[in-house]
């Protein structure tokens, strides 16, 4: 056998042949265009229909601010599914528990990061600097999936690197959210070193990349997000210090290049926004997106991609021409114009009101529809026709993940949860900062006619404060993936017990707030009934898709969840 | 390489001659009986037989030459002579007198012979490994156009059914059963000892709309000397990781000394396709149709809109007279056809050299029209004999295929699938005209194209077809599509090798000898597809995707290998051992290219396929694929006495088909045999059992078919825009530790022999293992994917196991009478294959729950069960159709109910019970849709009334009806769903084999072959299609037997349009395809030799064949002969059937 085995290994023909009709591992990686060309991917991962789709569907649908639109027809293809999660009967077949743009683009990350670095020996134009610049993007984007995931899932599987072969062990373990969280903030703080100033391009690169504005900002998301659970001043402080970071960068990007919004005569302000009557054509319009204010947007505008999972759930289910049909549409409280409080609306002049709703005002109508991302351009001050949205065959809407308003807001969030903290209040000026932000973000969308008319109403008491920062973030940042993590938030800090995020929820669960109930339940007729139905932290966090139960057998299922071939 | 050698050599060889020419003179004369030979060969030969000097002989048969050595012999030869050899020594002129060479050979019998296996010569009492021969000279003068046909019947274990009876179509051949799920299931094909296959890589088995191209066509039948079926691991395992689904080596005929022998023949085939199913004429057919129209709504007015089958008068109406035809499709695209082939071979050679040249050309005609195939081969073998201890030599094949097909639109049409012209033909409404019709009812003699159909429409609102009709505008007319559209499948291919074959030690038997074999092969293929749809069959516009539509297919292989040898066969002292072995080293590379692309908006009446129009669609399929590979093979064969014999075999296969990490398949093999006859105590039994052995073997062989680019991680550049940029994609993970496909064989033989091998008996029993299943979709965390896809592109998945037996019985003239003897041979061979071990994720992968929205053919359900054999049927238990409405039910009761109130009134009793009424019209065997119990008795509900059977599966809950299908509602809950689906048979054949009689009376020979299968299911989908009464295609006459009105008791359910659930997979489609085909007889006669040597002639043969004479079956459809997929159960969709035909034939031999 010995001498066979020799003779073997001896051979003359080389029986590994690269394809030449494939580009494969073994010829890529030569250029810096190359290693640019695969970051796209990386974020481009994320622009999948059923990426957008789900964080509409984890951020939004499973708060107060939307339902199923009451004209879907029976044979619409995510009807049982949406009607699932609305009704909190979710199966772990479920169509939005997938959870695999989010892994994909995870996978590009590390795939940068594996192999990037060895193209600065190859090619002499892409220098350590670009590495590095690349590196800090993608550690930050993977660090912003990682962060995504464990809000939705709570225990999610980390994967150890780029899988190229089959025979990598594709069965990640699970972790808890404390270690997903670490390990997020370490390699921001990472990411930080290298990470590009947000205005290095001046264009949609500023906005569609993650630089050093995007990684400040999911810092403070994470910060704040670790601070409600675990009710930790430190983190609140750090929260507050990435929220100044972004504010300061901002600002001093917009005082260095004057353009539109500051003319001469303007003074100098804390925040430059974009007023009432421009902010919707910036931020949102045909013409505008990767508005100045903003900080993170996935891009479709640029390259002219539809973003079909926006257009399904706000306006046309089966991407065709059937307008006006979306999944989604807001529920009642967000059409009412209420000064008690009770609705998301206090105020009539308020220019959100008619660009972010069809119908607003309309008293007879139970839901409306979308306007935010959905309509072409500003709506002026009056209603627009639900029946008369606009008509384009293709949506190519940028998705927003961050913008200033959310960072000023989380600021906001996190000042009020220090004021008084352990202590008296005296001197305390941090609910007043709050207070503040919160105005400021409130005029700017007021029409200039009748600013006065209403006036946001300082408290010193926390919890009137806090109420009125989420309604403020509930206000500005609706339809945008965030109202349902801002409720989460918001339970936690209201739970009787402290959670535990170095449990898995298979470990241990604290029992759900009233405050939380009251509502996060608002949309449904008999709250109550929800009521049980979501009385632990489990139930916030969705089930692990079957199929990835079934494949990856190392996975621990959200114990309140089953599949549908177990009732 | 090897021929420029010989060629230098020779020419060295020739220079150095004139250069060194030096010596003494000879000179003389040569002549036989008839006087002086012109043009004989005088040659001077060294003592290795080397050439060293030659010359001829002039008119007088005088010569003189110069020679080099007196040592030297003289060797004269001619034609048709003896060669002579003379010493030269001092003699300087020779008169030679030469005798006539008397090449007749009465009988010779070859005892004792080693035949060639595996690059050994073995004597076949030693064989210790499981193999079968067939000799073609079995079927001399049968009309085959490859030679898989011929081997039908023939090889016990070889399950061989021919794909359709369209022209080179080819056959489906599994030898003991399926071991594989994906890939190629098809046995290797190994010529002249030369692999043959053309690569289909990434090629799945269970995906093809259409037939893929037979290979074997490149193997003239006429060229085939013999077949050996390799049938155990031991005996294929040299072929290694190709070997698993078993070897058909197949050896072609060589030149012989002797005289040019010239062979000519010719062949006449007549095929006609037999007879298939009644269809509905038109005047039944729209009668048919008006009751499906009107049973679902109940409304009068249900056709009176459709004028198609309202026999409206052509004032009326423009296209009338296109619509009250009874056109009969079927007999319009059937034809006679006629196949003519001619071949003719010279062979011969002297002691030098020996040639064998051979051509042959085919013409033939489909049974269906527009068919048409010919094929030219030709095929050059030449030995050349430079000494006793080197021989070059050479074969040289080229085969060029030319193939018109029917177009089919399987793809590239949306509307419709019909991929055959007879599927087409069956579905056509019957009363639909071919051509054209004026409203005075004269022909315009332009085909009838249909108006379009748009939802919702009329012929009243415009130029339109009923929207009903939408099927049969699909579809199309079959006449019209058969004489302006086509494909025509064109092949070439060129096969050449060299060989050099040099003796280092010993050069006859009884010497130790040491043999070095070196050969150079070559193998280039071409393959086109050009087709073609003009916009005359479309009623779409311009600009629609199927308008003046062409493709094209491109596909080309280039192989190139090489290999050496070393046998040795030492010679003992001690004759009783015999032991010869065998050391080989190969290496080789392939490369294919392909391409496809397909063309709209050209302009009317250009067919080229390489215009410039609008490019509709580019096959991103591997357009390139590489492979190299190289393999080391050892091979032994020792025996004691003819007594004990020991085999070994050892391949190491590298191979780039296996990826990096596994580069190296070893397959090691080990046979024994022991002939109890050759024992001394066995000799007083001898002249009755002339051989008794018994045979073990164990070998591994492996199988892989998997693309080379899977062992890479590819991008896709530019796929798509993040931003203003182009971003790059990766398309999944690298198949780093895929492994081929591994089978572990164990095989038990036992041969007998009676009365000197008269009577043969080859018994085999095996069971086989094949580890590492290969197969595609192998699920993954969507945690570790890179898009969409969750799932790697191959895995290794699970093991399989096939246990069996075959017998094979041959009796060679166990009758003799004087002329007259009788020789027959049998075979059977069952098989039972088993899935041992399946990865849960492939299983829930494969196994997904069936949409019932498609129903019918579409929605076959395939289930891949852990421990049940593949192929499996699964469905519907049918029960007949239902008799009475549940209506007559409560229309009774209420009469009863009414009687029994009328009773009181009068005040007289009246016994009325109406769950015993039921019951006791059950059990009278009346149907009525309501749920019953395990023991037949009916379930009533709270409210006192039988509860109604309903169909509950995945849409809506329908409540049966009368003169619905009965389903049996197996776990009796009332309603029919997915848990009362049942398993209903099994595709593969429980037992398959053949037989054959030969009778000889003098010259007169007549061959009688049979085949059959036993034991299998086929769901017959043709006839689901032909009676499902649920769209407006044409239905088969027994559709008249359909139940109508309350009472009826039929088989056939009522006529529903678009509703109902009457044809779903049920055991109404599920039939036995058990058959036994009469193959062909043949009576042939060959002319004695005396009355034709006046002619000049050798031999002169004539032979009649029938094939496919009869069929015996149970079967309903036309041909039982349908081939099952690698896991899919067989389903038959209307395939061309097999043809019968008739063959006469001619050979004539100078």
């Amino acid at each position: 056998m010995k001498w066979v085995m020799a003779l073997l290994l001896t051979s003359c023909v080389d029986t590994v042949i690269l394809p030449d009709n494939k580009t494969v591992d073994e010829d890529y990686w030569q250029k810096k265009s190359e290693v640019d060309a695969v970051v796209g991917a990386a974020y481009a991962q994320l622009r999948d229909e059923a990426a957008i789709r789900n964080m509409i569907i984890w951020g939004d649908f499973r708060s107060d601010e939307l339902v199923v639109t009451s004209t879907l027809p029976t044979s619409a293809a995510y009807r049982t599914a949406l009607q699932q999660i609305y009704s909190c009967n979710i199966e772990t077949e479920n169509a939005f528990t997938s959870w695999y743009p989010f892994y994909s683009a995870i996978n590009y990350c590390n795939l940068v990061l594996e192999k990037a670095e060895g193209v600065i020996a190859v090619d002499p134009d892409y220098t350590r600097g670009d590495y590095d610049a690349n590196k800090a993007q993608m550690l930050a984007l993977r660090s912003f999936c990682y962060f995504y995931l464990t809000k939705v899932f709570h225990d999610i599987p980390v994967t150890p690197g780029a899988y190229l072969n089959s025979s990598d062990d594709l069965n990640a373990p699970q972790a808890n959210p404390d270690s997903v969280l670490t390990m997020c903030i370490n390699d921001l703080e990472e990411a930080s070193k290298y990470a590009i100033a947000g205005n290095t391009y001046g264009d949609w690169r500023d906005k569609g990349y993650l630089n050093q504005d995007g990684i400040n900002a999911i810092l403070a998301d994470i910060y704040l997000w670790r601070g409600s659970v675990n009710r930790d001043a430190s983190d609140y402080e750090a929260c507050v210090k990435y929220c100044d970071k972004v504010i300061q960068a901002k600002k001093e990007a917009y005082e260095q290049n004057p353009r539109r919004r500051w003319s001469a005569d303007d003074q100098e302000k804390d925040y430059y926004l974009s007023e009432y009557n421009t902010m919707y054509n910036d931020i949102f319009g045909q013409t505008g997106q990767n508005a100045d204010e903003s900080i993170f947007e996935l891009q479709f505008r640029n390259a002219n991609v539809t973003n079909r999972g926006l257009d399904q759930m706000y306006f046309r289910y089966n991407n065709a021409s059937s307008n006006g049909y979306g999944y989604l549409k807001a529920a009642s409280i967000y059409g009412k114009v209420d000064q008690t409080g009770n609705g998301v609306w206090v105020n009539s002049v308020d220019q959100r009101l008619y660009e972010y709703l069809y119908d607003a005002t309309s008293s007879n109508t139970e839901q409306f529809g979308v306007r935010k991302f959905v309509a072409t351009s500003t709506a002026g001050t009056s209603n627009s026709a639900d029946s008369k949205r606009d008509t384009r065959a293709s949506i190519p809407q940028n998705w927003i993940l961050y913008r200033l308003t959310d960072v000023m807001l989380m600021k906001a969030e996190a000042l009020v949860q220090l004021y008084n903290m352990g202590g008296k209040a005296e001197g305390d000026t941090r609910n007043e900062e709050a207070f503040a932000i919160c105005k400021f973000i409130n005029d700017r969308a007021l029409s200039d006619a009748n600013k006065g008319s209403y006036a946001m109403k300082y408290s010193v008491y926390r919890d009137k404060m806090e109420d009125l920062v989420l309604a403020e973030r509930a206000r500005e940042l609706c339809f945008e993936g965030k109202r349902w993590f801002d409720l989460m938030r918001y339970n936690y800090r209201h739970t009787e017990t402290k959670a535990d995020l170095r449990k898995k929820l298979s470990e241990g669960y604290v029992m759900n707030s009233d405050v939380f109930f009251e509502l996060a339940l608002r949309k449904y007729a008999v709250p109550t009934a929800m009521k049980a139905k979501m009385r632990d932290e489990r139930y916030l966090y969705m089930p692990i898709n079957q199929d990835e139960v079934e494949i990856n057998t190392s996975l621990v299922q959200n114990p309140v969840y089953k599949s549908a071939s177990k009732y | 390489m090897a021929k420029y050698k010989f060629l230098l050599t020779l020419l060295f060889a020739v220079i150095a001659q004139t250069m060194w020419a030096q010596g003494k003179v000879i000179s003389g004369t040569v002549e036989d009986a008839m006087g002086p030979i012109m043009m004989a060969n005088v040659v001077e030969r060294d003592a290795n037989n080397r050439i060293v000097s030659a010359t001829q002989t002039d008119m007088m048969g005088n010569f003189s030459m110069e020679i080099k050595n007196p040592k030297n012999k003289l060797v004269f030869s001619y034609v048709g002579n003896k060669t002579k050899i003379v010493n030269i020594g001092t003699q300087t002129t020779f008169k030679i007198k030469m005798e006539s060479e008397n090449t007749t050979v009465s009988e010779v019998v070859v005892k004792g012979r080693r035949t060639s296996s595996g690059g050994l010569n073995i004597d076949k009492r030693e064989i210790s490994v499981s193999q079968q021969t067939f000799s073609m000279d079995k079927v001399d003068g049968m009309a085959f156009t490859s030679a898989d046909e011929a081997l039908q019947g023939e090889i016990a274990g070889l399950d061989i059914v021919s794909n359709s009876g369209n022209l080179g179509a080819g056959t489906s051949m599994r030898l003991r059963g399926v071991s594989t799920l994906s890939g190629n299931a098809e046995p290797l094909i190994v010529v002249d000892d030369k692999i043959f296959e053309y690569d289909k890589a990434d090629f799945d088995p269970e995906n093809i709309d259409e037939e893929a191209f037979s290979s074997l066509l490149a193997v003239s039948v006429d060229d085939i000397a013999d077949i050996k079926v390799l049938k155990d691991a031991a005996a294929t395992a040299i072929w290694g990781s190709q070997g698993a689904n078993g070897v058909i080596m197949i050896t072609t005929k060589r030149g012989a000394r002797g005289k040019p022998k010239v062979t000519l023949g010719y062949k006449f085939t007549g095929t006609w396709m037999p007879k298939g199913y009644d269809l509905l004429n038109g005047d039944n057919y729209t009668m048919m149709l008006k009751e499906e129209f009107y049973n679902p709504t109940q409304s009068s007015s249900a056709t009176s809109t459709i004028n198609e089958i309202n026999y409206i008068p052509a004032e009326s109406w423009a296209e009338a007279n296109n619509w009250n035809k009874n056109t009969d499709w079927v007999k319009e695209i059937k034809q006679f056809g006629e196949q003519h082939e001619a071949n003719f071979n010279i062979s011969g050679g002297g002691q030098k050299a020996t040639f064998r040249i051979s051509g042959s050309y085919s013409h033939q005609l489909g049974t269906i029209i527009k068919q048409k195939m010919d094929r030219l081969t030709t095929r050059l073998v030449l030995d050349y004999n430079v000494s006793d201890r080197i021989r070059f030599s050479t074969n040289f094949a080229l085969t060029y295929t030319d193939n018109l097909k029917n177009y089919t639109y399987g793809s590239s049409k949306s509307s419709g699938s019909h991929n055959n012209l007879l599927a087409m033909a069956l579905a056509m409404a019957p009363n639909a005209s071919i051509y054209r019709m004026d409203q005075y009812n004269n022909n315009t003699g332009e085909y009838f194209l249909m108006n379009p159909t748009v939802n919702g429409m009329t012929p009243d609102d415009g130029n339109y077809t009923s929207s009903q009709l939408s099927d049969i505008v699909a579809i199309g007319n079959p006449v019209a599509y058969a004489n302006n559209s086509w494909q025509k499948e064109k092949t070439y291919s060129i096969v050449p090798d060299f060989n050099i074959k040099y003796e280092l030690l010993g050069t006859e038997n009884g010497k130790t000898r040491l043999t070095f074999n070196g050969r150079v092969y070559f193998d280039i293929y071409a393959y086109s597809k050009p087709t073609y749809m003009p916009g005359s069959l479309s009623n779409g516009s311009y600009t629609d995707s199927d308008y003046n539509f062409i493709t094209n297919t491109e596909n080309n292989q280039f192989k190139m290998g090489s290999r050496v040898e070393l046998i040795f066969t030492p010679a003992f002292k001690n004759e009783d051992f015999y032991l010869t072995m065998l050391a080989r080293y190969e290496a080789g590379t392939q490369k294919n290219t392909y391409q496809y692309i397909g063309q709209n908006a050209i302009p009317n009446g250009i067919e080229s396929a390489t215009i410039d129009a609008h490019l509709l669609s580019m096959d991103n399929q591997p357009s390139t694929t590489k492979s190299a590979w190289q393999d080391f093979v050892y091979n032994a064969h020792f025996s004691y006495k003819s007594r004990y014999t020991l085999g070994f075999s050892l391949r190491g296969d590298g191979n780039s088909k296996f990826g990096p990490k596994n580069p190296w398949f070893i397959s090691p093999s080990v046979s024994l045999r022991y002939n109890l006859s050759e024992e001394k105590f066995f000799e007083p039994l001898r002249k009755v059992v002339s051989m008794l052995g018994i045979r073990g073997s164990w070998g591994i062989t492996g199988s892989s078919s998997v693309s080379v680019d899977n062992y890479f991680n590819q991008y896709t550049s530019r796929a798509g825009r993040y931003g203003t940029g182009y971003y790059t994609t990766m398309s999944g993970m690298k198949l780093d530790d895929l492994r081929p496909q591994k089978k572990t064989g164990l095989n038990l033989g036992f041969n007998l022999g009676l009365f000197e091998d008269m009577f043969e008996f080859d018994l085999n029993l095996y069971k086989e293992n094949t580890k590492d299943l290969i197969m595609q979709r192998l699920p993954i965390p969507t945690s570790a994917t890179w898009n969409t896809s969750t799932t790697l592109s191959y895995g290794n998945v699970g093991e399989m196991e096939n246990k069996g037996w075959e017998l094979s019985v041959t009796a060679n003239k166990f009758i003799k009478v004087k002329k007259f003897s009788v020789s027959a041979s049998v075979n059977l061979a069952q098989n039972v294959n088993k899935l041992l071990e399946m990865d849960q994720r492939v299983l829930d992968n494969l196994n997904s729950q069936p949409s019932w929205s498609n129903r019918g053919s579409k929605s076959i359900l395939s289930r891949v069960v852990v421990g049940d054999p593949l192929c499996s049927i699964y469905g519907f238990q049918n029960l007949g159709v239902f008799q009475y409405t549940y209506d007559y039910l409560t229309n009774y009761n209420t009469k009863q109910l009414q009687l029994q109130t009328q009773a009181a009134a009068r005040g007289e009793t009246y016994d009325w019970n109406y769950e015993a009424w039921i019951n006791q019209q059950l059990a009278e065997g009346k149907t009525f849709p309501v749920a019953t119990d395990e023991e037949g008795k009916v379930i009533m509900t709270n409210t006192g009334v039988p509860k109604h059977l309903t169909y509950y599966y995945g849409d809506t809950e329908y409540e049966f009806k009368g003169g619905d299908a009965i389903y049996e509602d197996v776990n009796h809950d009332g309603t029919v769903n997915e848990l009362d689906i049942k398993y209903l048979g099994n595709s593969l054949p429980k037992m398959q084999g053949g037989f054959s009689f030969t009778l000889q009376y003098g010259n007169w020979k007549l061959i009688s072959r049979f085949n059959f299968r036993w034991g299998n299911k086929i769901i017959n989908t043709a006839r689901m299609g032909l009676e499902s009464m649920y769209g407006t295609e044409n239905q088969c006459s027994s559709v008249t037997y359909r139940w109508r009105k309350d009472g009826d008791v039929t088989q056939i359910p009522r006529a529903l349009y678009g509703t109902g659930y009457n044809y779903q997979v049920s055991s109404r489609f599920v039939e036995d395809g058990s058959f036994l085909r009469f193959n062909n007889l043949q009576i042939s006669y060959s002319v004695p030799k005396k009355q034709i040597k006046k002619l000049g002639l050798s031999t002169l043969s004539a032979y009649v064949t029938m094939n496919n004479l009869f069929c015996w079956t149970k079967y309903t459809g036309i041909d039982p002969e349908i081939a099952s997929g690698t896991y899919t159960p067989a389903s038959d969709g209307a395939t061309t059937p097999r043809s019968k035909s008739i063959t006469a034939s001619l050979s004539f031999g100078f």
